[in-house]
């Protein structure tokens, strides 16, 4: 499973699969109950998918650099250097995620969408970036980097 | 059955020792191997260090666990049950020859043996203190090894289930340089016929010429040299100018005395090289170690690994000599056995290269393992593969910093820095190009300090751990080692303390290490 290519390939289906969950069967539950005021609900879902999909492209893309780091040769002798790259990650993501977020409530602010839905696209976002970056990493990471996520330290 | 006793005489008789025993831990000696010395100067550098190897390889072994099918430590180095594998031959201290055969006496009593006794030997010969060794002089030496105590240890080891062997069965090397005073004394009179190889009181001898002793001996021929200060101020010594001349007059002798040696073997290097500062004995005669001492450990396990020898053996005679100035891996003197030299050659590197890397890895990147927490390394992959399920932290099967292991780790960190000096002495000789001491040392090696070797930190010279063995190689660093050997080796055996599958973990990568690194030709 930590094996090239088999784990970025899991991890492109994971990340993959959560956005297809989140913006294709939940997109029309995200985007007809909360209220909006001029926006049609097609359309809010199209900025929905767009910034999910946003979000899931940067995990991929850091998920896919860790396992490339993870597997070079030098990784081995610089383990403080991967746990700061991990971290860097892990902490970038969770500030992709808010600023998709701010994103969001700054393209909708005249729709009038209560905060809690906003919550809801954060949590959806979280889970999109840095939580399955954690997943990801804690199951997938290559042999040389298998230990340094959160929880496996 | 078979028993095999190695016998080294003299300062040169304890280095072949040095490097017999250094090559058993690599797993080359053969599966059990008696020791006994032979040097009236007990407090000899080369002695002392020997000494002390000897107790370190035989603690270390009762400490230290193999894991399935390596060979390391694999023989048994047997010492006197006493503890007492050193004849000193003297019992009190300020020994001269004229008090070893109560010459005062002597001349009151019976003058006409006084003034035999002045012929054979000069008044310094006569009175000149033999505490430090026989000081080239064989005359004196050969006095006062005629007859050793073969009824208490160390001889004793001899002798010990000798009716349960039969005939060549007790193989017996004696060792020792023939260019100057202890070796050249001791050969010829360990080596005579009626005190081991047909010696009547301890059954050695099982009549029509046959007997239950295999004599091989290493004639042991100049082979270094060192540096004399013009201002020595000794009564008797020896130089490297008088070498040529005492070899030649002990081979003269030897080859007109029938002694009880089956095989000899006939080792030298005429390329002299140094291996330190004069010294007449003592503590202060503690030299660099020589690959001519390597060889003749190595003929010492040709002799005992040769097939069994039911009938009276003949009489064999063994000579080695480099095709070139330089020596390599392909040039050492294995076996007697042709068909199988090529077959030794590569087991031999590569054992004495497995030894070689596990001990600098260990010693330059394990032992800062376990010098921190566990918390703190479960970053390491392979630490955490090994010894991050059931952890726990008072338990010896567990945790490698805990109880015994610690002391494993103690002994192992000091044989590994006596074979790492050992080996890196090897390349100091510069004609010798078995491994580059340079990719492995940080500064020169001292003698005076041989615990203090200071060894480069493989994670900051990465590339140097694929060039210590001299060989067409792949040029491997240290990532290669973590990520393809160290990574890969796990070992889950629940019958191990902690430590030995720790110090187990290091060796398999090793020889993993060298063998992706090795280029095959």
């Amino acid at each position: 499973m930590n094996k090239s290519p088999l784990n970025y390939l899991i991890s492109v289906a994971i990340i993959a699969i959560l956005w297809v969950v989140f913006a294709i069967f939940m997109g029309d539950y995200f985007s007809q109950k909360p209220n909006l005021a001029d926006k049609t609900p097609e359309s809010f879902a199209n900025d929905l998918r767009i910034i999910f999909g946003i979000g899931a492209f940067i995990a991929i893309i850091c998920i896919c650099y860790w396992f490339y780091y993870g597997s070079l040769e030098s990784t081995a002798s610089e383990m403080d250097r991967a746990k700061r790259k991990w971290n860097g990650n892990f902490i970038f993501l969770i500030i992709v995620s808010v600023c998709l977020t701010v994103t969001l409530i700054i393209m909708n602010m005249k729709q009038g969408i209560q905060p809690q839905w906003f919550c809801m696209y954060f949590g959806v976002l979280s889970a999109l970036t840095f939580i399955s970056f954690w997943i990801t990493s804690f199951l997938l990471s290559p042999l040389t980097v298998k230990y340094i996520p959160l929880g496996k330290r | 059955m078979q028993k095999n006793v190695i016998i080294g005489i003299g300062g040169t008789g304890a280095r072949v020792i040095e490097s017999a025993i250094h090559l058993c831990a690599a797993g080359l000696g053969p599966s059990e191997l008696n020791i006994i010395i032979i040097d009236p100067d007990e407090a000899n550098g080369n002695l002392t260090h020997t000494k002390s190897l000897i107790k370190e390889y035989v603690e270390l072994r009762k400490k230290f666990k193999n894991k399935g099918d390596n060979t390391l430590f694999k023989t048994n180095i047997v010492i006197s049950p006493s503890g007492k594998f050193v004849w000193n031959i003297f019992q009190e201290k300020d020994s001269t020859l004229g008090k070893y055969m109560n010459y005062d006496n002597l001349k009151k009593n019976n003058q006409t043996l006084s003034d035999f006794a002045e012929i054979l030997f000069t008044e310094k010969e006569l009175n000149t203190g033999l505490n430090e060794g026989f000081r080239g002089h064989p005359s004196i030496g050969a006095v006062v090894m005629a007859d050793p105590p073969m009824d208490e240890y160390p001889f004793k080891l001899l002798w010990d289930d000798i009716s349960t062997l039969s005939a060549n069965d007790l193989r017996v090397f004696i060792v020792g340089s023939i260019f100057g005073g202890t070796g050249a004394a001791g050969f010829p009179t360990i080596g005579s016929r009626p005190l081991i190889k047909f010696n009547e009181k301890f059954n050695a001898t099982l009549g029509g010429g046959k007997s239950r002793v295999l004599l091989g001996g290493a004639l042991v021929l100049p082979y270094f040299s060192f540096s004399t200060d013009s201002e020595v101020d000794e009564p008797m010594f020896v130089t490297t100018n008088d070498f040529p001349i005492a070899t030649k007059a002990a081979l003269q002798y030897y080859n007109d005395k029938e002694l009880g040696f089956d095989q000899y073997y006939f080792i030298g290097d005429s390329l002299a090289q140094k291996v330190g500062n004069f010294s007449t004995g003592s503590a202060t005669q503690d030299n660099y170690p020589h690959y001519i001492e390597m060889v003749s450990a190595i003929a010492s396990f040709d002799f005992f690994n040769q097939p069994k020898i039911d009938d009276i053996p003949d009489k064999k005679y063994f000579i080695a000599c480099r095709e070139m100035e330089s020596v390599d891996w392909s040039m050492l003197p294995l076996t007697r056995d042709n068909d199988k030299l090529q077959e030794e050659r590569d087991r031999f590197k590569q054992k004495v290269s497995d030894f070689t890397i596990f001990a600098y890895t260990y010693l330059a990147y394990g032992k800062g393992i376990i010098a921190q927490k566990h918390q703190d390394v479960l970053a390491e992959a392979w630490y955490s593969e090994n010894f991050k399920k059931n952890f726990k932290e008072s338990d010896v099967q567990a945790n490698p910093r805990y109880g015994e292991n610690t002391d494993l780790f103690e002994v192992a960190e000091n044989y590994f820095k006596d074979f790492l000096f050992w080996i890196c002495s090897i390349d100091k000789n510069e004609n010798a190009h078995l491994i580059d001491s340079n990719n492995l040392l940080e500064g020169d090696l001292d003698i005076k300090d041989r615990k203090e070797i200071k060894l480069k930190d493989p994670t900051k010279f990465k590339s140097n751990i694929g060039q210590i063995i001299v060989e067409r190689n792949s040029g491997l660093n240290f990532d290669a080692f973590k990520t393809r050997c160290l990574q890969e080796t796990i070992i889950d055996d629940k019958t191990m303390y902690a430590g030995n599958r720790f110090l187990n973990i290091f060796y398999e990568a090793s020889k993993k290490f060298n063998k992706i690194n090795r280029v095959i030709k």
